[in-house]
This record gives C-alpha cells, sequence and structure tokens, in this order.
C-alpha cells in the first residue's frame, strides 16, 4: 500500500517537474503545476494514514482513526491551489490578450 | 538537447525520492503527533475532528486561508475587468436551460447541508462553498444570453456577502481574544459545546463553518465569473 502510493508520488512528481522544463505553452506550464499539487496532496494524506483506521469522525466505540491534520492541512492546500491556478490562469488571459501569444517564445517583449 | 538535460533532472530526482524511501527514512511520525481524535470531542464538542482542528485548534491558519481566497478574488477581478463574455455566447437548448434550473435548489441546498453538519459528519465550510460556488457557475454558463452575463446574486451583494463574512470572522477571532484569552477561543470563551453529535454543539463551529463556507463560495464564484468574462 505505501510502496504503490509513494511510487504514484514520486511519478506524478517526476511527470510534473519533466513537463515544468520541456513544456512552453504557457497553460500547459499550469497543468504542470496542478499535477505537482496533486502529487504533493497525496504524500501529506498519506502522512496521515493508519492502518486499520476509520475516518476522523468519532463515534460512539472506541476505535482507532487516521489522523486527522493532514486531511485539514490538504483542505487548505486545495484551497490554496484552487486560488494559485486562478491568478496564474488570469495573468495567462492578460498575457495573450497583451501580448499576443501564450507561447513563451512568441509572446513578444517579455520584458518590461 | 534540453529535452534530453530535463528527462536526465526528473529522473534523478525521482531516483533521490526512491533511495530516500529505501534507505528506511521513516514517515510514521503518529506516535509523537497530538492525538486529535481522542481528545476533540473533550476540547471542542465537535465531532467531525478535521473541522475541530480547521476551525478551533488551528483556526488562524483557516483565517489566513480565507484571506488568501479574498486576495485572489481581488487580484482576478482586477486582471479581468470586462462586463460583457466573448466566449460563452453559444444558445443552449432548451432542454439544458430547464434541466439546470431544474438541479439548482438541490444542488444549494447541498451545498448549505454540507456547511451546516459540517461538525457532525463529513463536509464543512470549504467542501460546502464549493458545492455553493458551482451554483454560480451553472448559473454562467447556461444562463449567459448574447453575451451579457446573469448572476444568481449581483455582483455587489457577492461582495458584501464576502466582506461580511470575513468580518464576522475576524470578530469571533477578537470575541475570543477578549473573552477566552487567546484569538478565536472556542470552549474557553465559556460558550456552551452541547451534546456532541447534535446540530447545535461545539460551541463556535457552526458559526466559523457558516462564515468560511459564505467565503469561500462567494469567493470562488467571484473567481470563475471574472474568468469567465474575459
Amino acid at each position: 500500500m505505501g510502496a504503490i502510493i509513494m511510487t504514484t508520488v514520486l511519478g506524478l512528481t517526476g511527470i510534473a517537474i519533466y513537463g515544468l522544463l520541456t513544456r512552453r505553452h504557457l497553460i500547459r506550464l499550469v497543468i504542470c503545476f496542478n499535477v505537482l499539487e496533486i502529487a504533493v496532496l497525496l504524500a501529506i494524506v498519506y502522512a496521515g494514514f493508519v492502518e486499520g483506521g476509520q475516518a476522523p469522525i468519532v463515534g460512539g466505540a472506541e476505535a482507532a482513526y487516521v489522523s486527522a491534520l493532514p486531511h485539514a492541512v490538504a483542505l487548505t492546500a486545495i484551497v490554496i491551489a484552487a486560488s494559485s491556478t486562478a491568478l496564474m490562469l488570469a495573468y495567462v488571459v492578460r498575457i495573450y490578450r497583451t501580448r499576443g501569444s501564450v507561447r513563451i517564445e512568441r509572446v513578444r517583449r517579455w520584458r518590461g | 538537447m534540453r529535452t534530453g538535460w530535463a528527462l536526465l533532472f526528473s529522473v534523478a530526482l525521482v531516483g533521490c525520492g526512491i533511495v530516500t524511501l529505501i534507505a528506511g527514512v521513516d514517515l510514521d511520525t503518529h506516535g509523537a503527533i497530538f492525538d486529535y481524535a481522542h481528545h476533540s470531542v473533550q476540547h471542542t464538542g465537535a465531532v467531525n475532528v478535521v473541522s475541530a482542528v480547521l476551525f478551533d485548534y488551528r483556526g488562524l491558519d483557516t483565517l489566513g486561508e480565507a484571506t488568501v481566497v479574498l486576495a485572489t478574488g481581488l487580484v482576478v477581478a482586477v486582471l479581468a475587468p470586462k462586463a460583457r463574455t466573448s466566449m460563452l455566447s453559444v444558445r443552449l437548448s432548451l432542454v439544458v436551460l430547464y434541466g439546470v434550473a431544474l438541479v439548482l435548489p438541490f444542488v444549494s441546498v447541498l451545498g448549505f447541508a454540507v456547511i451546516l453538519f459540517g461538525h457532525v459528519s463529513p463536509g464543512g465550510g470549504f467542501t460546502g462553498g464549493v458545492v455553493l460556488a458551482s451554483t454560480a457557475v451553472f448559473f454562467a454558463v447556461v444562463y449567459t444570453v448574447g453575451g451579457q452575463q446573469s448572476y444568481v446574486l449581483p455582483m455587489d451583494t457577492q461582495k458584501r456577502i464576502e466582506n461580511a463574512a470575513i468580518a464576522t470572522f475576524l470578530l469571533v477571532g477578537f470575541g475570543g481574544l477578549v473573552t477566552g484569552g487567546a484569538f478565536l477561543a472556542n470552549a474557553a470563551t465559556g460558550i456552551p459545546l452541547g451534546e456532541p453529535g447534535s446540530l447545535l454543539s461545539a460551541g463556535l463551529i457552526p458559526l466559523l463553518n457558516l462564515v468560511a463556507g459564505m467565503k469561500v463560495g462567494v469567493g470562488l464564484a467571484i473567481v470563475v465569473v471574472c474568468l469567465f468574462s474575459e
């Protein structure tokens, strides 16, 4: 279980870093950021995993629960990720309107 | 050439991760951290431990998170100030118009239920807020006629709700500071915690859930509608 999840995390991280380094289309860069965020979220949630633990809604009987702290952190991170994605997309739209392209090498007057 | 270096760098990075894992760096720290699940009902009265962490133990971080959404709404509204849409002027069929009209009330009720039962069941302000924001997205996509956008609520009302929500959050925080000795204090203010698991329990957590839900719902709706209208 743990090996599968950590492999997925590392695989997604590798894909995202590779994409960030090679793609030149700004929307694809935003997508790479999102893939990286998903990898991080998976790692965070897995950090609170307890073998055989239940979801952290306290019931009557004493039971083992998975740790709730990473869940709260992941919830925060999702909202922040959505906000940063919205900001990036707004800037991409702005760049397209003022500079005429969303491909990095074709954007005129990149500086200034 | 560039692709080759990028591939090499990515593979090296993943390799470092694999080596770290195989070398046995233990990520398991459950024994060392505070066991929220077995204390939260007694401390906060909330059955949902995630809600207890978000709005009681780490309430200040949640306020910061709400501020990020507020700032994003501001910046996106500045960057995309157009009132008319160019990309959503497609006329949809009658089935879509009436189908969405049928679904929208249920989605709104689901959103409010997820918010109001956030301290006794899975869910909470942020989850329910996103559900509420989706109604605004439905509305903006379906009922945009001829490039003239329509809103569930007028834009001014949305901004007022957002401001009132963040002001209430701050007021609750400072109220806790005055009566309970700590910013966003809950049980320490002397508010009755109620029967754990009932709707009116957990002190100030349901109020903060509602405030955060309004905040996130309206904030995301503003962001999405502004991005549509570019």
